[in-house]
């Protein structure tokens, strides 16, 4: 379970190891020597003997805090640079299985939208292909594209398409250079000879030794009910090169590429019957795969092999739990000695959707006296209008309160509970007098004063 | 210190449409004390380079609205310089997007004065020009240009402007003011046309806008006879003592 923590006012992600020969120490070491600039640094640290992997925020938006509603354009970039990783994690060993795809744990840079994903290397912490793709399907049903609602509709039906992959997202927004560019920067690709279909659809557990290749590039295969051909598969035709090459067969993280260009299906034509059977116990486990390829090979092969990284069998795991909202490690102002001193009754009037905040001290600017969020949907952000008058937030303030951030902070509601949120404002948010770290919720109570920006010290109080 | 000026951008006769911007204001409750001058130069080769001269001469004038009159009870002058140039850099986030989001070829360049009492501080981006004129015409800001060689010749290319990317480098300059210094902000229409014995110091300095303002005409009519075919905007600024 992933929770945050602050230690030394900075904030951390970590997860305890249950068990260590689960944990996959070739990407850890990977990680904390050459980190990808998509993940978020990460270290392990032993406690009491047992480890625990501690992950370091970074600068950037939790992903669930980000706003909903984005242009064509924002989202077209957000969206690749979403994926890309998948497309690139290879060329550093890694598998796209283990990225976290909890929009909680994604951090995305506001200007570039640059994302950072948390990778757990944790064998059965795993995703399947098939939440991977359900991860961003509904990441376009739920945002909000005013201007291309087309757009949306392509998408989905990309997605959704009979042999979808992430690539054909990749290829709708133009990005289709990217995922050939990672395959020849991770290993070396190989045209795959596909032997003849067979027809014959007797389920022979073991099939007659399969004729010499013909050297000539076979055309397309016809349909046919074999399980073969309900593997997805890219339709292009490169592949790794598989056990003949050492190199590629070892590359965990090139799985994506291999993937990306649909491996699995073509049997190597020289592989004996025996291989074959083990290759269909190994086609169980990828039926259905994102990109119709690798997955658990890595971890098939590391266990031929006798490595030790990752766990002993191929796994597929049942989807993890939903991670827990954390809580934070600690309450600012419980012992900030900071007394509210509560003029009236402040809840006779208060509804349970909704949270006034009535302005304390407005600091010689034009600001609201009360700021009332809506809280039906759960949460409200409080922000100002960009300089175009365009507002970014539930709650904006005027244009030329440039201290306060467009999506300054954020609250929510839990239950009849409420929490505040800093959504890495520059001028940043404050509570009862303490700085909020970014991206971690603190408790919201009724009196509670929260401050915009230090120097301006804007203060309201929670009614 | 109490500033007047005057403004004026003009198409020309030569060009379809004027894509140039250029404000001077000065916040009436504060008598003068603080000045704002802009010239915003949007770029020939961009077919629609004045939406985005028109979208930052409305952002600084909202800007200028509403944070104008917070001098000096609520912000003091870096305060308030600070607020101007996030404004500036936001502002041209919003240029970039629209670039983007609608495929148009929008840019343009950037030369803010802003005067708040005795100092001034300048922004500035691309190849507008801010000068002192004093003795001889002083460039406080400097042009950001490449300088590469086309068919034999060399040719100036704007190296940095409004809207070229989304973080853009904004120079910024400091200064003290005097009564009686004289400030031209200018396109490159004008610049290239006038010398220093164009600018008569008697007929700006301690003069009132209404005064100023004909001048600046009279600087633009000057530039157009002398043969300048592009858009011209020049804003003129004077402090004065008390």
């Amino acid at each position: 379970m992933l929770t945050d923590v602050v230690i030394a006012n900075k904030s951390y992600i970590k997860t305890e190891v249950e068990d260590e020969a689960m944990l996959d120490r070739i990407a850890v070491n990977v990680i904390r020597n050459d980190c990808p600039d998509f993940l978020l640094p990460m270290r392990i640290v032993d406690i009491n003997g047992e480890p625990e992997i501690r992950y370091e925020m970074l600068p950037g938006i939790r992903m669930e805090y980000m706003n909903s509603e984005m242009s064509k354009s924002e989202f077209v970039s957000l969206l690749r640079k979403l994926l890309e990783p998948f497309a690139t994690c290879g060329d550093w060993f890694l598998d796209y299985h283990y990225i976290v795809l909890d929009k909680k744990y994604i951090i995305v840079d506001q200007q570039n939208h640059k994302v950072r994903y948390l990778y757990l290397p944790i064998a059965d912490k795993a995703n399947t292909d098939e939440k991977i793709l359900k991860f961003f399907e509904t990441l376009i049903i739920t945002t909000s594209i005013p201007d291309g609602k087309d757009y949306t509709i392509e998408l989905m039906r990309a997605i959704n398409s009979p042999g979808a992959t992430l690539t054909s997202l990749l290829n709708i927004m133009g990005a289709d250079k990217e995922p050939s560019r990672s395959v020849s920067a991770s290993a070396p690709v190989y045209p795959v000879q596909q032997p003849p279909v067979q027809p014959a659809p007797a389920p022979t557990p073991a099939p007659a030794p399969t004729p010499a290749p013909a050297p000539a590039p076979t055309p397309a295969p016809a349909p046919a009910p074999a399980k073969k051909e309900e593997k997805k598969s890219f339709s292009g035709s490169a592949s790794l090169a598989g056990k003949d090459n050492g190199f590629a067969a070892g590359l965990a993280g090139s799985s994506f590429a291999s993937n990306l260009f649909g491996d699995s299906s073509e049997e190597d034509p020289k592989s004996s019957a025996k291989d074959k059977n083990k290759d269909k116990e190994k086609n169980k486990e990828k039926k259905g795969s994102l990109f119709g390829g690798l997955l658990g090979k890595k971890n098939a092969e590391d266990n031929q092999k006798g490595s030790a990284t990752m766990g002993s069998a191929p796994v597929r795991p049942a989807p993890a739990p939903a991670p827990v909202p954390p809580k934070p490690a600690f309450n600012p102002y419980m012992d900030s000695g900071d007394t509210v001193t509560l003029d009236d009754d402040y809840s006779s009037n208060a509804s349970p959707d909704s949270l006034e905040l009535r302005l304390v001290n407005g600091a010689g600017f034009a600001c609201p006296q009360t700021i009332t969020l809506d809280l039906s949907k759960g949460v409200a952000t409080v922000g100002r209008c960009d300089k175009t008058g365009a507002p970014q937030a539930d709650f904006n303030f005027d244009m030329s309160m440039t201290f306060v951030g467009r999506r300054h902070f954020r609250v929510e509601r839990h239950g009849d509970k409420y929490v505040i949120i800093d959504l890495q404002s520059k001028n940043k948010t404050f509570l009862n007098g303490e700085e909020l770290i970014p991206n971690v919720e603190y408790p919201l109570n009724h009196g509670d004063k929260i401050g915009i920006c230090l120097k301006n010290q804007i203060t309201y109080q929670v009614r | 210190m109490k500033y007047t000026g005057g403004v004026i951008s003009e198409k020309g006769d030569y060009r379809q449409k004027n894509q140039d911007r250029a404000t001077f204001i000065t916040p009436a409750d504060l008598g003068g004390r603080v000045a704002l001058g802009c010239v915003f130069d949007g770029i020939g080769s961009f077919a629609d380079s004045e939406i985005s001269a028109e979208m930052m001469l409305k952002g600084i004038e909202a800007w200028a609205a509403g944070v104008g009159n917070l001098y000096p009870t609520v912000y003091d002058s870096c305060t308030l310089a600070d607020d101007l140039f996030e404004t500036i850099s936001e502002l041209n986030e919003a240029v970039f997007d629209y670039r983007q989001d609608n495929s148009a070829d929008i840019g343009c360049t950037l030369s803010v004065f802003l005067a708040v009492d005795a100092e001034f501080f300048a922004f500035h981006v691309g190849d507008s020009r801010i000068y002192k004129i004093g003795e001889e015409m002083e460039q406080i800001s400097k042009d950001e240009v490449a300088v590469v060689e086309k068919d034999g010749k060399l040719r100036n290319l704007l190296a940095n402007y409004i809207g070229k990317q989304r973080e853009v480098w904004i120079n910024r300059y400091y200064g003290s003011i005097e009564a009686g210094d004289v400030f031209l902000l200018c396109s490159d229409g004008l610049y290239k046309r006038v010398k220093r014995e164009d600018f008569s110091l008697a007929r700006i300095s301690g003069k009132s806008n209404g005064a100023i303002e004909s001048e600046c005409k009279k600087m633009v009519e000057l530039v157009y006879e002398r043969g300048e075919k592009d858009n011209v905007s020049c804003v003129l600024l004077s402090a004065n003592a008390k």
